[in-house]
């Protein structure tokens, strides 16, 4: 605490090409599709022509086994060996976390063009719920379903604050409203308050549409210098990075004595390190793709983010704040309620969302006249939050 | 001096009542009802809730304790004691005795009499023991009728404690009465009309005759008897062989219990120190037991007895407390006897569950002597709060009040037996820790709810008991929902 980082990579790191598969049940298509599908998307968004000789070096970020291990992963579905290529993983910042270790080899001078991605390959594990609970931690402490952890912030935030399951529900109509216009999105389908109100439980109070789906999928981002970029397809609207940062608290909050459970500090150090390394503050940020794996993920987010104070997330999303034609357009992708959460993927497809709103090629609804684009993971038990910050070229 | 110095009762969460075997099978009704424990109690969880409370109104040191002895003919496991998995809760002396005794309803008075002889002989001053079974009946036969679930606890001290143990006697007896071979799930009776006259009846009476010749007791010196109950009748008429008067019988317990195995003599004598008219000091109680024989004993009431007694939950107030299931499929479900999905089983290791005992046992946890916060569990060897390795252990309450929780109907990506109360438990005296609640209609919870800790069994990976701890409701806990308001 204290410190100053003296370091900063802001930038110094172009997205020259983003590349993304659509999000949802790809049966047909394994995770070495997937991933060869966006990356593909993103070398022909970049004018990569020969990534053999052109791509440095690789970070894939995946977080199951079951969908590769080791850098091999990647190099086999490309087709790019003797590179370096290296898997990341970070729970559900796996993809930022890729995207960060690969803007520091392009800022350290070592790399000249990198290829940042992620994929996760969910669906064959079956639809209900993250798999893998038998299998890690230990074999009797209680580990919680994913919406279970989330529920003790709705529970605690229910109680002080007074917020209701209708609150949770706005959150989920506003990211339908926003996904039933993203072609990519797994679900493209509006939805009423009704809707949610009713839906099944999954973890009182959060129910169905208060949770992101199981759902597979890949993205890809291609990274250089600005000088570098001066040279490829987009030299006059690649986006720059302006702060990229990740924090990491415990990963068994519920042994911390002091943990409010309606705030996490994991995402409030990121979003302080990287508004400071981006020199503005969260008033400057035009949209957010923020980590909505539960409605009341993105509530507590929107106060974490420092978007407004807390215990009035309520207020906001009842003001329309968060809304396409809002104060601070939140998830216009429609987040992870539309894509689904393909774990290591979804962090990319953040990035890869911000690029084009930036660049004002939205597939989507578009935010008019973006500046700032704030992406932002938060995974495990609240453990790892990752903010990354993107502006348009100068 | 022998004594029983004090006692413990554990009734499960449930009952079920008889009409609901008589509706489900078309069998000829009968009354009353059997204690049916959950699905994650086994006898080493419900011996550990006796115990503790046998402990606690002893108001003794658990260090204290020179010999254990678990009782039960359904030991979690057969090879591998059992009563070391008790005692590592209890936080026994590790040159404690520990013994399981098991294979015969028996068990638990045999026990007290190797507890007599070896406080007698003075080679002991205080020992624990505690009987309990979770045996199942036959399915789809009147035997359903008779088995409850439950466990109780007496320490027997070298001193007179509530009530003074004078002697005993012991008789054998050959008869293949009830039984269950290795492997077999159920116990299974054959001519019960034997088992009660040549069985029951015949030897209960001639090990208290024998009894009664060897310290000169005629039946009108007896101010109560307490026994085991194979059935009523059978109970009223070793009363009459015997010449005993009704007014002495204890409640046998079995209308609204059941017959809970190697625990129900233990619980009917606690039974008889608990009812009305009370016992006075140096009252004569025969206490006497049942299976492959018989033992007797002869008690005395001391003047602690009546004190004693109002430090505990009464056994019968135990009872009404229970939760009624509604339907036969609800005990089908609690006693795994349908073929459903596989239980939730995690990965376990052993080595993992002996490295980490001291904190999943005894609830160990530390106090950081840095910034002073209480914490659980020792999984990490510095404070969660400032990161000082600084750290003194602690032992943690088994009390507290839900923090936050959620409802979880997800288990492993699974359907089953949901919705989970997982619940953030502030202890009482520090340290907080996640844990799930049983024993509660889960909608039930709220933030701010007082939960009392309860030993159970987790799941079964790795091939071998895997026990923790959950939470459930205390005692008047549960509120109606608006009380989450108030909470805040």
């Amino acid at each position: 605490m204290g410190h100053i980082r003296k370091g900063s990579i802001k930038d110094k790191i172009a997205i020259i090409g983003v590349g993304a598969t659509k999000f949802g049940e790809q049966w047909e298509k394994n995770q070495h599709d997937l991933l060869l599908e966006a990356v593909n998307d993103a070398f022909a968004d970049a004018g990569i022509k020969d990534p053999q000789e052109e791509i440095d070096a690789i970070w894939c970020g995946i977080q199951y086994y079951f969908t590769g291990l080791s850098g091999g992963t990647a190099a086999d579905a490309i087709k790019i060996y003797g590179k370096p290529v290296t898997r990341v993983e970070n729970y559900c910042a796996s993809g930022m976390d890729a995207f960060r270790n690969a803007c520091f080899s392009v800022a350290s001078g070592k790399e000249d063009i990198v290829l940042a991605c992620g994929v996760e390959k969910l669906m064959d594990e079956g639809s209900a719920g993250l798999p893998g609970f038998k299998e890690f931690g230990h074999p009797v402490l209680p580990l919680p379903s994913a919406p279970a952890m989330f529920c003790f912030a709705a529970s605690r935030s229910f109680a002080k604050y007074g917020w209701t399951k209708e609150d949770l529900a706005r959150v989920a109509v506003k990211n339908h409203f926003n996904g039933y216009h993203h072609p990519k999105a797994h679900f493209r389908r509006k939805i009423t308050i009704e809707d949610v109100m009713n839906a099944p439980m999954i973890a009182d109070p959060l129910g169905r549409y208060d949770c992101c789906a199981m759902s597979d999928g890949s993205a890809a981002l291609v990274i250089t210098t600005p000088e570098i970029a001066e040279s490829y397809a987009h030299a006059k609207d690649y986006v720059l990075v302006k702060a990229n940062a990740i924090s990491v608290h415990t990963n068994f909050p519920w042994y911390k004595p002091s943990y409010s459970f309606v705030g996490f500090p994991s995402t409030q150090e990121a979003a302080k390190m990287a508004y400071e390394e981006a020199g503005i503050t969260a008033k400057d940020v035009s949209f957010a793709e923020v980590h909505d794996c539960f409605t009341i993920t993105e509530m507590v987010n929107y106060q974490d983010l420092g978007f407004i104070p807390p215990g009035t997330a309520n207020e906001w999303l009842k003001e329309g704040g968060p809304m396409i034609d809002g104060e601070k357009p939140v998830n216009p992708s429609g987040g992870l309620k539309c894509f689904g959460h393909p774990i290591g993927a979804t962090g990319c497809r953040m990035l890869y969302e911000c690029t084009k709103q930036l660049q004002g090629r939205a597939e989507g609804l578009q935010v008019k006249d973006p500046e700032y684009g704030l992406a932002h993971n938060l995974g495990g038990a609240f453990t790892v939050a990752s903010v990354t910050i993107l502006g348009k070229k100068e | 001096m022998v004594g029983i110095r004090s006692y413990g009762v554990y009734v499960p969460k449930y009952k079920l009542p008889r009409k609901s075997i008589a509706e489900a099978w078309d069998f000829p009704k009968a009354p009353g009802n059997i204690t049916i424990s959950n699905q994650d109690e086994d006898s080493v969880t419900m011996a550990v809730a006796a115990a503790f409370e046998a402990l606690e109104t002893a108001n003794i040191d658990p260090k204290e304790i020179d010999a254990l002895y678990f009782c039960t003919t359904t030991p979690p496991y057969t090879e591998k004691q059992n009563a070391t998995t008790i005692a590592s809760v209890l936080a026994l002396r590790d040159d404690c005795l520990t013994v399981d005794v098991t294979d015969t309803t028996r068990a638990a008075s045999i026990a007290l009499i190797n507890a007599f002889d070896s406080i007698s002989a003075g080679k002991m001053k205080n020992i624990l023991i505690v009987a309990a079974d979770k045996r199942y009946a036959e399915p789809i036969s009147m035997y359903e009728y008779q088995y409850g679930d439950g466990a109780a606890a007496l320490v027997v001290s070298s001193d007179d404690g509530i009530a003074k143990i004078n002697g005993y006697h012991s008789v054998n007896y050959e008869l293949v009465g009830p039984w269950r071979k290795e492997g077999d799930h159920h116990t299974q009776q054959f001519e019960i009309k034997v088992e009660t006259k040549y069985g029951y009846i015949n030897n209960t009476v001639k090990a208290i005759k024998g009894l009664m010749e060897k310290f000169e007791l005629t039946p009108d010196m007896i101010k109560r008897a307490a026994y085991y109950c194979l059935d009523p009748r059978s109970y009223g008429r070793i009363a009459a062989a015997l010449k005993l008067s009704n007014k002495a019988l204890a409640d046998n317990l079995f209308l609204d219990h059941g017959n809970t195995g190697t625990a129900l003599a233990f619980q009917i004598l606690i039974g008889a120190f608990e009812q009305k008219p009370s016992i006075k000091q140096d009252d004569n109680i025969i206490f006497a037991n049942y299976g492959d024989g018989a033992d007797a004993f002869y008690l005395q009431g001391t003047e602690n007895l009546r004190a004693e007694v109002k430090k505990h939950t009464k056994l019968q107030k135990k009872l009404a407390k229970r939760q009624e299931l509604p339907k036969y499929t609800d005990f089908l479900k609690y006693r795994y006897l349908i073929k459903t999905k596989d239980p939730f089983v995690r990965k376990s290791s052993n080595v993992t569950m002996w490295r980490d005992a001291k904190f999943l046992n005894q609830m160990m946890g530390f106090k950081c002597n840095k910034c002073g916060t209480v914490q659980y569990p020792l999984l990490m060897k510095n404070c969660i709060e400032c990161g000082s390795q600084d750290i003194t252990p602690m032992q943690l309450k088994r009390t507290g009040k839900v923090f936050t929780y959620s409802l979880d109907h997800l288990i492993n990506c699974e359907y089953y037996q949901t919705p989970v109360p997982r619940c953030v438990v502030d202890l009482d005296g520090g340290g907080r820790l996640l844990l799930d609640m049983t024993d509660c209609n889960p909608y039930d919870t709220y933030v701010g709810m007082p939960v009392e800790l309860t030993f159970r069994k987790i799941h079964e990976g790795g091939g071998f008991m895997n026990y923790y701890w959950k939470c459930k409701p205390a005692e008047g806990a549960v509120k109606p929902k608006s009380a989450e308001k108030e909470a805040k």
